[in-house]
């Protein structure tokens, strides 16, 4: 329990970091376009370190008592469905989600993904052989989008 | 997860755009026109390939400067089956002379290639059918530069779209030399005639890596767009005809490089986002396939 807190400090502590930095970036910036990067880059870290403190709450867990080993499942990832997973397809101003190798992420602000689409793929769907036959080698983009939780197996 | 990243050495990120921002297309068109004062205009042949023409007709609604303009002081046009006055042979017969010049090579549309080329016969000469495809080889191998004109030129476009019945190609795709790509659908007129004012006054201008200029795609729509804090504060259209970000509606200017929003379509009066219409992402790569659906509800 220790080492997961100190991990998930060091974490946030590096995301606060470059949060920091970005928004220096954002306010010493003379060009429009270089400023409007650094916003988009700076949201993509407030992203992240809200997506890292729900999913993970920073007070130790109590311990497993009979009485809230409920608390304890509400603490792992959401899990979805695949019908679950279609209601988000991004429709009707929907969130839109997509699974790549059993993890949910939300494109729902991604650029590349207007109207929930993404060249010819819809959202609401499990989309690793599109990923990987498009993306291979660029798993880094992955690591850029918000998780929402896990695919149900 | 856990992997270092120093954060203290991000890599200088250059604007592209802000040194060609100061070169409009009209600044460089009379900087061209100085230049040319002392040497004779280059030649220029274009074609109309496997497409639809719109390219030609958005150039003849050229207004700074207009096709009179382009045509008068700054190349001799040799060939073209809509605006020359020759017919039949006789056309052709200029199209070869033009080859053994210096000359610009434009082509619209894609370039048809199955059946050897026979779905786009642009000419007869002495009996024989010219394709597409062999006149785009002919006049490309010879051309000083090679401008894609529209989307179908650049990329195959609608002419290559599924299930592209007739082979349709782009033209990088049938000529082994370095061409401009310059897309739209159409495109716009300043983003040709200003190609073309920098080719003959100054040469190659800078390209990106799709091998298009720079001065007019080096930015996406969405970097220049009026209802960016819309998208930015998350507030989105529900439906077509509100006046916040269409992004949710299925916009394709995030992902588009043109400068649209200020330039602007019809002597410089409207654009789609303007026109509360979403960007179908119509001068990108993968259109019109790939930006499909262009509306989504």
């Amino acid at each position: 329990m220790v080492t997961n807190s100190m991990f998930y400090m060091e974490q946030i502590t590096r995301l606060r970091q470059s949060i920091e930095y970005y928004r220096a970036m954002v306010y010493s910036t003379a060009c429009p376009a270089k400023r409007m990067y650094y916003q988009d880059v700076l949201l993509i870290e407030v992203d992240r370190l809200l997506a890292l403190i729900s999913q993970q709450s920073l007070m130790p867990p109590a311990p497993p008592t009979p009485f809230n080993r409920k608390g304890e499942a509400q603490q792992r990832q959401k899990v979805f469905t695949p019908e679950e997973l279609a209601q988000f397809d991004g429709a009707d101003g929907r969130p839109a989600y997509v699974a790549i190798a059993g993890v949910v992420y939300d494109v729902s602000r991604e650029a590349t993904w207007g109207g929930g689409t993404h060249f010819g793929l819809y959202a609401g769907q499990v989309l690793t052989a599109e990923f990987t036959g498009c993306h291979s080698g660029k798993e880094a983009i992955l690591q850029q989008l918000p998780q929402v939780g896990i695919l149900q197996t | 997860m856990g992997k270092k990243k120093d954060y203290g050495q991000e890599k200088d990120w250059q604007c592209p755009v802000l040194e060609s921002k100061a070169q409009t297309a009209g600044q460089l068109i009379s900087t061209a026109l100085e230049k040319l004062a002392c040497q004779e205009k280059m030649n220029l042949i274009w074609l109309e390939a496997t497409g639809c023409s719109g390219n030609i007709i958005s150039l003849l609604n050229a207004e700074g400067p207009d096709v009179i303009y382009l045509l008068k002081e700054m190349v001799n046009l040799r060939y073209n089956n809509s605006l020359m006055a020759a017919e039949g042979d006789l056309a052709f017969e200029q199209f070869l002379e033009t080859l053994e010049t210096e000359f610009i090579l434009v082509v619209e549309g894609a370039v048809a290639t199955r059946e050897n080329g026979l779905y786009n016969v642009l000419a007869s000469h002495q009996g024989q059918w010219v394709t597409a495809l062999e006149a785009v080889q002919m006049a490309g191998g010879k051309a000083k530069y090679v401008l894609a004109v529209g989307t179908c030129a650049s990329h195959g476009g609608i002419s290559a779209a599924r299930p592209n019945p007739s082979g349709s190609q782009s033209i990088q795709e049938v000529l082994a030399r370095p061409v401009i790509k310059v897309p739209g659908c159409p495109v716009h007129p300043d983003w040709v005639i200003g190609t073309i004012a920098h080719l003959i006054a100054f040469g190659l201008p800078e390209l990106d890596l799709k091998g298009r200029p720079l001065i007019f795609y080096g930015v996406t729509i969405h970097d220049h767009c009026p209802r960016r804090s819309y998208f930015d504060q998350g507030i989105f259209a529900k439906k077509l005809g509100e006046p916040e970000c269409m992004f949710k509606l299925g916009c394709r200017g995030p992902i588009t490089r043109t400068d649209c929003p200020t330039r602007q379509w019809n002597e410089y009066v409207n654009w789609p986002i303007g026109d509360n219409t979403p960007c179908i992402g119509c001068a990108r790569e993968g259109f019109p396939d790939g930006m499909e659906p262009f509306v989504r509800y």
